[in-house]
């Protein structure tokens, strides 16, 4: 029995008011005290398109520090296992991992100066994931110890070299006197357990890793503020890309360029030269050797015939901006249907290559080439050029549908007639 | 004779010894039969069946599903070819609804319905969720096994329990109370005990990676043409044809940037394929380059670039269109 009644209410009362007072100091605790996590991503738009038909690559992680490795692959484990839930598929990791090694490519820290076309050639992969750790910072101070993971990832188009995701986060958790530890023991025990604790740093890699990828698992919840105002083209793609861009526009203004400025040679023949077996018959010779498939005609139109396969050698070089006759194909056929890439009428025609001597304002300086070429037994022609309103006469030699072979004639009239020229389609206008 | 160590030292000495023994828990104990190195026929392909669960575990706290999906997950990390959960699901839907347990079917029965070589069973034994004033726990108690179907041997099986508590024991206050908090969400809390369980029961499961990364190899394409040129736009009803050489008797598809994918090709003749794309009303890229892409059995694809030219359509609209 208790004696005094009413001083226990007062008693409870007040003990009361102190856990009272005492819980929001606690709550305030708890939230300046729980792991902080600091996030910065962006999304791009084109990431929604992805569907389960596209395949994306989880390259292996970047460490800044060899000690950091262990954890990369626990990231790399963690990005797996939560992007299984997104709208892409994943590239396996031994498929991906086969393939860089048999491409050499086993540095990590090499990745973002590859051009990620190349990884699309080397993976086959329509994206890929481009991640580094940037730090994992253990720190320990008797009564307070912290663990600080900071990681920078990117998503990159492999088609287009658009960057889908980009994102880099920092996730710190700490240990001690800050956590209010539950005894004496536990100010000692706490920190030393937490920063020892391999579990933990995989605790924090997995709290980390399913915040990064939220995102990406939704992005169609991506709030305006996380997605790209406009596409962004990743650097190494970008450079490339230009180079490709830049070839064609050369290609094309070199034409133009040779054709506006080409002299009329003086003369062809250059007698400190042997020419004894370049006689006009040795020439026919060879030309016949190198037409063996007789050119077609410009306005002749191509009947249905089997497709004849001739495998680019170096597709960088593009075809000239003004060539406009190509191998046409009906997809379903085996015979090649007449289509033109002008939309009225759909005529096709294969290609033909033509070696381009020169480009005259007057036709009779064109002419005097010409003349000059058939002497030599060379089948040379003239073609008109309009443009801004000026004509320009080029003058061409010989027409093949093996560029192989306008080549190799191309080689002979700069090696042994001197005559500077290119390889270029006809141009039918 | 003079003491080497004050007795605080030795003391905070002790304590720290006691700290790191404890933090060496934490992992489990897989029984490993048939190890990768060791086999040429080792298993490629694995499908993880529907677990069971200990009929004792009250309803609304069984996290058999949650456990499967984030093994699989998890699973995928490793060099097995993994069938997808909702495809072994579709294949064994016909044979759990005629009231078939999924145990009493045979190795060949299970390669024959699934077509895998190996199968993992999962049963969970024991699974709880309870939050009180200062103790708080989420644990999955399960057995896991995968079998060779072929050999219809066991390759390495698991008894494993997933403890995730916080008591008193805790060394700081503030993590009592958000665990106890975090562990009111009971999938949230589940999902969290069944990551911990697939990492530690994965670390010792023998991965053949290694062994299959040297087999991998993509399709071969040889070369690829499209009648696309230089700098030339494209407009409304013009066509990209793209003719590609390669490996023949493979699935082909061509890509347009990332504008349209999946474009089919037909092979005409062996090894070359031939597929077309006609330009439509309101069909707008910039830039965008042609892409070949060669699919075998195996679901891998090779892809090789038309780098002659690249697609520009600036939007494609039908001339002189009549508004409504």
């Amino acid at each position: 029995m208790n004696a005094f009644p009413q001083t226990n209410s007062i008693r409870n009362t007040l003990r009361w008011k102190q856990l009272v007072r005492v819980t929001p100091v606690l709550l305030l605790a708890l939230m300046f005290t729980a792991c902080s996590t600091n996030l910065q991503s962006k999304v791009a738009g084109n990431l929604n398109q992805l569907s389960k038909q596209q395949t994306v690559a989880i390259l292996p992680v970047e460490v800044m520090e060899t000690g950091q490795k262990e954890a990369a692959a626990m990231f790399r484990q963690g990005l797996y296992a939560n992007l299984k839930e997104s709208k892409f598929n994943l590239l396996e990791r031994y498929v991906v991992d086969g393939l860089l090694k048999q491409n050499n490519l086993t540095d990590p820290a090499q990745f973002l100066n590859i051009n990620p076309m190349r990884f699309a050639e080397i993976l086959g992969a329509d994206a890929v994931l481009i991640s580094r750790i940037n730090k994992i910072e253990r720190s320990y101070l008797v009564i307070h110890s912290s663990i600080e993971i900071g990681v920078s990832i990117q998503m990159v188009d492999t088609r287009t070299g658009e960057i889908l995701w980009r994102a880099e986060q920092t996730e710190s958790d700490f240990q001690g006197i800050g956590k209010i530890p539950t005894g004496i023991s536990s100010i000692i025990l706490g920190p030393i357990q937490f920063v020892t604790n391999k579990l933990n740093l995989h605790r924090m890699t997995s709290k980390l890793v399913n915040k990064l990828t939220a995102v990406v698992k939704k992005p169609e919840d991506a709030e305006k503020s996380e997605t790209f105002e406009k596409p962004l083209i990743a650097s190494a793609a970008t450079r490339d890309l230009k180079k490709i861009e830049d070839i064609h526009n050369l290609e094309a203004e070199w034409a133009e360029d040779v054709a506006a400025y080409t002299e009329v040679p003086v003369n062809l023949n250059d007698p400190k030269e042997n020419f004894a077996s370049d006689s006009p018959e040795n020439i026919q010779t060879e030309l016949a050797h190198l037409t063996a498939q007789p050119p077609a005609s410009e306005s002749e139109e191509m009947q249905p015939t089997n497709i004849r396969w001739t495998p680019r050698k170096e597709n960088l070089i593009p075809l000239t901006a003004k060539s406009t006759k190509t191998i046409f194909a009906q997809p379903d056929k085996v015979t090649v249907a007449p289509v033109s890439i002008a939309p009225v009428e759909k005529i096709i025609q294969t290609t033909q290559y033509t070696i381009q001597i020169g480009a005259y304002k007057t036709k009779t300086n064109a002419s005097k080439v010409v003349n000059q070429l058939s002497e030599k037994g060379y089948n040379a022609f003239i073609t008109q050029y309009s443009k801004d309103g000026a004509t320009l006469f080029k003058v061409h030699v010989e027409k093949f549908s093996d560029k192989e072979k306008a080549y190799q004639l191309a080689n002979r009239l700069s090696n042994k007639e001197n005559l500077p020229n290119f390889v270029t389609t006809i141009n039918p206008g | 004779m003079q003491r080497c160590f004050p007795k605080e030292l030795k003391w905070i000495i002790a304590l720290v010894l006691v700290a790191l023994i404890g933090t060496g828990c934490g992992t489990a104990n897989v029984q490993v039969y048939q190890y990768v190195e060791a086999e040429t026929d080792y298993p490629k392909s694995v499908a993880i069946l529907p677990f069971s669960y200990d009929s004792e575990i009250p309803e609304g706290k069984r996290p058999h599903r949650i456990l499967r999906k984030v093994f699989f997950s998890f699973f995928s990390y490793l060099g097995y070819t993994d069938l997808p959960l909702d495809i072994i699901d579709r294949k064994m839907a016909p044979i759990i609804k005629a009231g078939v347990n999924l145990n009493e079917l045979s190795s060949s029965q299970l390669r024959e319905i699934l077509g895998t070589d190996a199968v993992i069973r999962g049963h969970v034994i024991n699974a709880t969720n309870f939050t009180a004033a200062i103790y708080a726990e989420t644990s999955i108690k399960a057995k896991l096994t995968m079998v060779d179907l072929k050999t219809d041997e066991v390759m390495w099986e698991t008894e494993h329990n997933e403890l995730n508590h916080s008591s008193i024991a805790m060394p700081a206050v503030v993590d009592i109370i958000k665990d106890q908090m975090d562990n009111f969400e009971v999938k949230e809390a589940y999902y969290r005990a069944a990551e911990s369980f697939a990492l530690k029961v994965l670390k010792k499961v023998p991965d053949p990676s290694s062994a299959r990364e040297s087999e991998v190899q993509l399709p071969l394409i040889k070369s690829i043409e499209a009648n696309i040129q230089g700098s030339s736009k494209l407009q409304l009803d013009d066509l990209i044809y793209v003719s590609m050489q390669g490996e023949s008797g493979l699935t082909a598809h061509f890509d347009i940037g990332s504008f349209k994918s999946h474009i089919r090709m037909k092979e005409i003749s062996e090894g070359l394929y031939t597929g077309s794309y006609r330009v439509k009303e309101g069909d707008a890229i910039d830039n965008a380059l042609i892409i070949g892409c060669l699919t075998n059995k195996q679901g891998l694809t090779a892809k090789k670039f038309y780098k002659g030219a690249m697609a520009v359509i600036e939007e494609a609209r039908l001339p002189n269109r009549k508004l409504k």
